[in-house]
């Protein structure tokens, strides 16, 4: 009877290769979209003053989209080119729009009986949640 | 980017224009202007001078202020009527609540 051919196997040990767990991302709070301005309004309780006496300027901001959470908006107040004052305007949850007074007196350089002061508001695009 | 509102005008004064005038009347009815018509203007409260004013003349006074006119009885020997405003009191007090024009009217005697 013939000997049956002998098969020898050499193992070879490779080191292993650990196995790929999946990494999961960590968990991002999920992001609170900006909320754009639709409309931006002045008004004054009036417009022609003497020298000394203060104007109530009134901002009305209108949102785009009623807020879920918290929103903040810078309102800056210009007048002549120049900012005269800023505020942040708070937007509560629900209120998709706001208002806020500015109280402003106007005092004439001496030497100047009448000049015109040009008043407007800016604030940006958007109005941001409150972290 | 940025949002912007409209603009608002304010303007800013130092206080209110008087603009004193006197005029004559013709004898056809129309008016002729009369200048250098003396009316002096008061504080009306003490009674102070403010200014002695030769019509046509201008004064800016602080807003709230109560003033004292007084047109005098002739000028260049016409007559006072009235004041532009229907009013035929020579002396008055005017409070200075807005821009006032007023035109002291004479007739020939």
């Amino acid at each position: 009877m013939a000997e049956s051919p002998t098969r020898r196997i050499t193992i070879v040990e490779v080191p292993g290769v650990p196995p790929t767990v999946p990494t999961v991302p960590p968990e991002k709070p999920p992001t609170i979209p900006n909320i754009p301005v639709y409309s931006v309004y002045i008004s004054a309780n009036k417009t022609y003053v003497y020298t000394g006496e203060t104007v109530r300027i009134r901002v009305d901001v209108v949102l785009a989209e009623t807020p879920y959470a918290e929103y903040v908006l810078p309102v800056t107040l210009y007048a002549n080119g120049e900012s005269i004052a800023t505020e942040n305007m708070r937007f509560p949850v629900g209120a998709k729009s706001q208002s806020i007074e500015f109280e402003v007196t106007f005092t004439l350089p001496s030497g100047v009986t009448e000049k015109t002061y040009s008043v407007y508001a800016e604030t940006p695009d958007y109005a941001t949640p409150v972290s | 980017m940025v949002k912007r509102s409209r603009k608002i005008e304010i303007r800013v004064k130092k206080g209110f224009k008087l603009a004193l005038k006197a005029s004559r009347y013709t004898r056809w009815g129309e008016t002729l202007p009369l200048e250098g018509v003396r009316i002096p203007v008061y504080d009306a409260i003490y009674f102070s001078l403010i200014k002695e004013c030769y019509t046509p003349c201008e004064v800016i006074l602080p807003a709230g202020l109560a003033v004292r006119i007084i047109a005098p009885a002739t000028a260049y020997s016409y007559v006072f009527v009235e004041w532009s405003d229907g009013k035929r009191e020579r002396d008055r007090v005017i409070n200075m609540v807005k821009d006032i024009e007023l035109e002291a009217r004479y007739s020939p005697p």
